[in-house]
């Protein structure tokens, strides 16, 4: 390369990330922010729910156990150009079923990012054949955010004579051998209470 | 210089790389596998406790060695057979692995169901002379305890076993339980 092309082109340079630069954020809406802030602290799981036990389709018991959960809130993790600040913040329950081998874990995250409001569900098997799993649900869109999964927000959901209000059925799109979770039902405030495999085996809070 | 460095440093650390010799090899007797009696790929009926119905299969039955630990990697060390058998089922999703090391180097058989273990020493008699099952009579009863006393999460308790049909009875620790039912 020339030195005079060279020299150009890093002038070039500079003056697009200057204007860059120079373009101002959009300023965070601030109330859109707090509504779902709020919203999705609702969909963590209530303290008082410890592990319980899961009954399936053919009367057999176990126990779906949470392992552990865990809060992280931070009061200002980003800024906008009009003077304002927004935390985030970011919660995770744990799951393992006690005879079968399975585990789940779950994420609920907030934050003024695009797509800052989001539940991720990972799923994976203890034991051959290994599987892991991860879908991500948008609480803003009501949607998927990839193609591992579809997620269907339901206003009413019952599982074994119990009813629940906001539930999140998140099915899997590919899922290839009989025992592998194909459905996870997510309920607001008490987390998963219900999941069915490939082979239509239903396991529901009992 | 620097290769006759490098060279220096091969020769102390080559030394220190190099593993114990195998001092003994154990092989498995007769007794020892007489403890387990499934045949590949044998189903095995079982029912649950509320009536359903279902075959353990057995995945595999395999022979292989272990070796024995060592403080240090250059410690002399002892090779030893394992027979390993591995059943399961898809519901309920059970997975069993029962394993049988030689008597002449630790006399155990050892029962995984899931996350839980489980052992006796195969040098001990049996717990029980008989027992009656689903309309069977068996002898010669081993029981297994798990030794896990947590009462808020449901897991196999206690394990009933034979040296002729292996797995008889599968205890929860909410009293369900899997039976075997010739």
């Amino acid at each position: 390369m020339k030195p005079s092309l060279f020299r150009n082109s890093i002038a070039i340079l500079l003056l697009i990330s200057l204007i860059w630069s120079c373009n101002k954020d959009e300023c965070f809406d601030i109330d859109h922010l707090d509504f779902y802030s709020e919203e999705i602290s609702k969909w963590y799981v209530n303290d008082s729910i410890e592990s319980f036990t899961i009954i399936d389709n053919n009367g057999v018991s176990q126990t779906l156990q949470i392992t552990g959960r865990d809060l992280h809130i931070t009061d200002k993790s980003t800024y906008d150009d009009c003077g304002n600040s927004y935390g985030s913040s970011y919660y995770s329950v744990s799951y393992k079923t006690s005879v079968s081998p399975i585990s789940f874990g779950v994420f609920i995250s907030g934050s003024s990012f695009e797509n800052g409001f989001t539940l991720r569900l990972n799923y994976n098997r203890r034991i051959e054949p290994i599987v892991g799993k991860e879908t991500v649900y948008n609480f803003v869109s009501r949607k998927s955010l990839d193609n591992v999964s579809e997620i269907e927000y339901l206003d009413n959901f019952s599982v074994n004579e119990y009813e629940f209000s906001d539930v999140l059925e998140i099915t899997f799109i590919n899922t290839s051998f009989e025992n592998e979770v194909k459905t996870v039902y997510f309920a607001k405030g008490y987390g998963i209470i219900k999941f069915v495999t490939q082979n239509g085996n239903e396991f529901g809070i009992k | 210089m620097n290769t006759i460095k490098i060279l220096f440093f091969i020769l102390i650390l080559f030394p220190a790389c190099q593993r114990g010799e195998e001092i003994r090899y154990i092989p498995l007797s007769a007794f020892d596998k007489s403890f387990i009696n499934y045949s590949e790929f044998e189903a095995v009926p079982f029912i649950h406790s509320n009536g359903f119905e279902f075959n353990l299969i057995v995945e595999s039955k395999t022979i292989s060695t272990r070796q024995s630990e060592t403080k240090h990697p250059r410690d002399d060390y002892t090779t030893y057979e394992v027979l390993r058998c591995k059943l399961n089922s898809v519901e309920p999703e059970l997975n069993i692995e029962i394993s049988v090391m030689p008597k002449a180097y630790e006399p155990f058989l050892r029962i995984t169901v899931g996350d839980k273990g489980f052992f006796f020493n195969t040098q001990s008699p049996p717990d029980m002379d008989s027992i009656i099952l689903n309309n069977t009579a068996y002898f010669d009863i081993f029981l297994l305890g798990s030794g896990v006393y947590d009462t808020t999460v449901i897991f196999p308790s206690g394990i009933l076993y034979t040296k002729e049909e292996g797995i008889l009875l599968i205890k929860m620790s909410n009293n369900e339980t899997f039976t075997i039912q010739k």
